[in-house]
């Protein structure tokens, strides 16, 4: 699968570079950021979902553990960007190792309603019981560290900041998924017994991946922080769930350039849609159900599977 | 020997499905396991493999217990199993399946693929197509090619030839017979044709246990003779 990577993967990444750039500056370069990050955290919910054929419906547990972590950090430790960054990163990682061997001996609503148990938990957590450091409901607004040019407050050096996290971070997916790791990611979601057959211990690379998962998340979460300024238990609001998984599937799940067209096809619609329908959220609820029933490969499995049709089709032609 | 299997009983919960069954594998041999439907032959074959656990009796592989051991330790050990439903990992290519089963035991993926175009020469055209386009022919063949990677010590084959058209089906024998006297294999088969044909030593299942292990040449060609046991 690795010698596949090339002239796609850079395709698709001046794709997602012009296009953000060419969004941001004609619509608001915040609100495009804002979009941005939630890709990242698309891509992140994806490992499991589209690879690995897990559902979570808790996956707001790993952004919000991102967005809190760097909060703290910045409120306890130092308000320094990048160690912010760090931590929530760490701490979605930390979270994923605690949780993953748990989480990944199920599969299928089992896995999806685990990953919502531990979601109310962290909520919880949040919300009430920490709440003397987390500032409970009402969250803690937070000041980064500046250093020269490097301007977290400055919302062309953010947008660039976190585009370029997106590039890099789709850049490391697709590098992961064209890798014999994800070859066994694919394996595990068509027949996991196969793969324990071929030699694989399935359990360590199943948390391997739910803590890469974890941690692409949480990562988006720090990132919205920074973005935000503040951060308050929405970040980790179960009923949020829903958001993320809309995302992947609009775009198509399994595809890292389909996780990118479904984080901002869905933040378009959140944003824009608002504007003109006071409860846009119903329309995305029959949205969900055409999308359930009709068009579950999502935008980019379509284009896939149309792109491969069409190979066949010329491959046969010069057959004859 | 290179496998023994002494003895073992085998449970679907409180059903006991093998009743004592014990087969001795030799270096190098092609041991067939025979029977109808029902008589327990997957279910040793799995037992060998490491997805059941006997709940009485041992497994021995080369001198070591591996009865109760995960599925992928027994792989490990160079066990490996091809499944009777010919299911490949449909979403990836023929190489990328190779290249999964390279993985685990750092295999040479470029050998491995030269090693399926050994037994079969149309993989070439098909190596870089997705495993789901391919055949009931095509994925037992590649299959076979992908329990070959990392040159195995023993390879368990849950009928080869079910389900397919009596060419395929040459084709299967054909690949088989070359393989045989290069590895040790275990092949659950019905159809008594190839079984006479390969065999060193079948061994007959009927209900959970073994009636009768024949080792004699003469006996194992004459189908007749088998199909009177059965």
């Amino acid at each position: 699968m690795l010698n596949k990577l090339g002239n796609s993967v850079i395709f698709a990444i001046g794709v997602i570079v012009v296009g953000f750039t060419v969004f941001a500056y004609s619509a608001s370069v915040n609100k495009v950021t804002d979009f941005v990050i939630f890709c990242i955290y698309v891509l992140g919910f994806d490992v499991l979902y589209g690879h690995m054929g897990r559902i979570s419906f808790g996956h707001t547990l790993y952004l919000g553990t991102g967005a809190y972590g760097a909060a703290m950090c910045a409120k306890y430790i130092i308000p320094d960007p990048f160690l912010a960054i760090a931590v929530g990163i760490g701490a979605g990682a930390a979270v994923g190792i605690v949780l993953g061997p748990i989480a990944v001996k199920t599969k299928g609503a089992a896995f999806a309603l685990i990953n919502v148990a531990f979601n109310q938990i962290g909520y919880f957590l949040v919300l009430v019981a920490l709440a003397s450091y987390t500032g409970g409901e009402d969250g803690v607004s937070l000041t980064f560290n500046s250093y020269g040019f490097v301007d977290f407050r400055n919302v062309h050096f953010l947008f660039s900041f976190c585009l370029a996290s997106l590039v890099a971070i789709y850049y490391l997916m697709h590098r992961l998924y064209g890798s014999a790791f994800g070859a066994m990611l694919l394996g595990i979601k068509e027949n996991e017994t196969r793969v324990r057959f071929l030699g694989y211990n399935t359990s360590n690379y199943k948390w391997a991946a739910f803590i890469i998962s974890t941690s692409v998340s949480a990562f988006a979460g720090a990132l919205f922080v920074i973005n935000y300024g503040f951060v308050n238990p929405g970040f980790m609001d179960p009923a949020r769930n829903v958001e993320v998984i809309f995302a992947a599937l609009i775009g198509g799940p399994g595809t890292e350039f389909g996780a990118v067209v479904g984080g901002t096809a869905y933040m378009v619609i959140s944003n824009y849609l608002a504007k003109y329908i006071t409860r846009w959220e119903m329309f995305l609820g029959a949205a969900l159900l055409i999308i359930a029933f009709g068009f579950r490969k999502g935008i980019m499995g379509y284009v896939r599977e149309l792109a491969e049709k069409r190979t066949r089709a010329s491959a046969t032609v010069k057959l004859e | 020997m290179l496998l023994n299997v002494e003895a073992i009983d085998v449970h679907y919960g409180s059903a006991q499905v093998l009743h004592g069954v014990s087969i001795n594998v030799k270096e190098k041999e092609l041991t067939c396991i025979v029977g109808r439907n029902g008589a327990g032959k997957t279910t040793l074959l799995k037992t060998i493999g490491g997805f059941l656990k006997p709940t009485r009796g041992t497994v021995t592989f080369e001198g070591r217990t591996i009865s109760g051991m995960r599925p992928d330790k027994v792989a490990l050990l160079g066990v490996k199993y091809v499944f009777q439903d010919k299911r490949v990992f449909g979403d990836l290519t023929v190489r990328d399946n190779l290249e999964l089963a390279a993985f685990p035991i750092k295999a040479n993926v470029d050998e491995a693929v030269q090693r399926l175009f050994s037994i079969s020469e149309k993989m070439k055209r098909l190596i870089d197509s997705k495993a789901k386009g391919l055949s009931g022919g095509e994925r037992q063949i590649l299959l076979i090619g992908r329990a070959l990677v990392g040159s195995p010590k023993l390879l368990l084959i849950d009928e080869p030839t079910e389900g397919l058209a009596a060419i395929v089906i040459n084709d299967i024998a054909r690949i088989l017979m070359e393989m045989k006297g290069r590895l040790s294999m275990v092949v659950v088969e019905q159809n008594l044709a190839i079984v006479s044909r390969l065999a060193d030593r079948i061994y007959i299942m009927k209900e959970g246990n073994v009636l009768q292990e024949i080792t004699d040449a003469a006996k194992i060609r004459d189908q007749a003779y088998i199909e009177s046991l059965l």
